[in-house]
């Protein structure tokens, strides 16, 4: 194995938290570049976890709170599928409503536009006049 | 569920208040997905530190760690319905977070991966670094200088790489935890800490 390919695997191993393969220590017995390299890895790991940590501003969270309150304000908020159901079932109501409206509504091609004026009574010749002409013949 | 309220630290804020219960983040992000506020508040009190600790480590500046932070806890809130129960809240924080960095690491453009002396194969994956090759300088990384050394040694990194070595180590998540953060696999992981821990290596240990 070269170095490389034994670095590689001392990283990988250094992460699994395992022991180097058999091979490996092999390597690293002979090998003073890549015995630095497996101790380095602990040395990096510790300085990282050593950095300070930086604390979030104070006011952080107060101003995350009112970002997503005007957020919400500029933007509606997804509807939910409730509300989707809900909004489908008020208007399949409305819509049998005015369907059913319109079948109860007054004819309106012109053959049943005379007819109905002719049960009024208001068009000369109507079924009145008839009724009425019948009557007299009696 | 138990709550008791803790005041907001700012005097903007003044009479809105955070409620603290027992719950998991996990319990809290539900609460969150049916549009509960005060869950949505102790949330982002818990989650903040941490989403701010890791855009203010990979970004490397205050003001676009506040914003990248801000970013992400609006983009949770905004995708509250769309949460999977599956998961980690933290993960998902910490995916959004490290997302939002990289994007506006691309957009700045300022890392080069040249700076260190790294070069590229052909195929672009493979990247050779020269390392010392004689014996290692003392480093204590109690020292200020050292840590000055350290930070600026992670800023030298490629995003990716450096994502993966922060989440690693400065946030302390396993290798699974990092590949579901970078959307890769753990091999993928394997490949981008050990680029990073060599480069951090030429970076840290090289002899001028």
């Amino acid at each position: 194995m070269n170095c490389h390919k034994v670095q590689k695997r001392l990283s990988k191993s250094f992460d699994r938290g395992l022991k180097p393969p058999d091979r490996v220590h092999r390597h690293i017995a002979h090998c003073p570049e890549c015995t630095r390299f497996w101790r380095d890895l602990t040395v990096l790991e510790s300085a990282i976890q050593a950095l300070p940590r930086a604390a979030a501003p104070g006011d952080l969270t107060a101003r995350i709170l009112a970002a997503t309150r005007e957020s919400q304000r500029s933007r509606p908020a997804i509807p939910r599928p409730a509300w989707v159901a809900a909004l489908a079932i008020v208007l399949a109501l409305v819509g049998g409503l005015w369907y059913g409206s319109r079948l109860e509504a007054p004819p309106t091609t012109e053959t049943q536009t005379v007819i109905a004026e002719a049960f009024s009574g208001n068009v000369p010749g109507s079924l009145w006049e008839f009724e009425s002409i019948d009557n007299n013949s009696q | 569920m138990r709550y008791r309220k803790k005041r907001l630290p700012d005097a903007s804020s003044a009479g809105h208040y955070i409620m603290k219960s027992d719950l998991t983040n996990e319990q809290l992000m539900q609460a969150v997905s049916r549009d509960d506020r005060h869950a949505f508040a102790e949330l982002v009190e818990r989650l903040t530190d941490q989403v701010y600790g890791l855009a203010f480590r990979l970004l490397g500046n205050e003001q676009d760690a506040r914003d990248a932070a801000q970013d992400t806890l609006v983009n949770i809130w905004q995708s509250r319905h769309r949460w999977s129960k599956r998961g980690a809240v933290s993960t998902w924080a910490y995916r959004i977070t490290t997302n939002q960095c990289l994007n506006r690491l691309r957009s700045r453009k300022r890392w080069r991966l040249l700076s260190i002396g790294a070069r590229l194969d052909d195929s672009g994956d493979t990247i050779d670094v020269p390392l010392p090759s004689e014996n290692l300088p003392d480093i204590d990384i109690e020292k200020s200088e050292a840590t000055q050394r350290l930070k600026i040694a992670i800023g030298k990194l490629p995003p990716r790489e450096r994502a993966a070595i922060l989440l690693r180590h400065d946030q302390g998540l396993s290798g699974k935890e990092v590949a579901a953060v970078l959307n890769t696999t753990v091999y993928g992981v394997d490949s981008l800490l050990f680029r990073a821990r060599k480069r951090l290596r030429a970076l840290l240990f090289e002899k001028k």
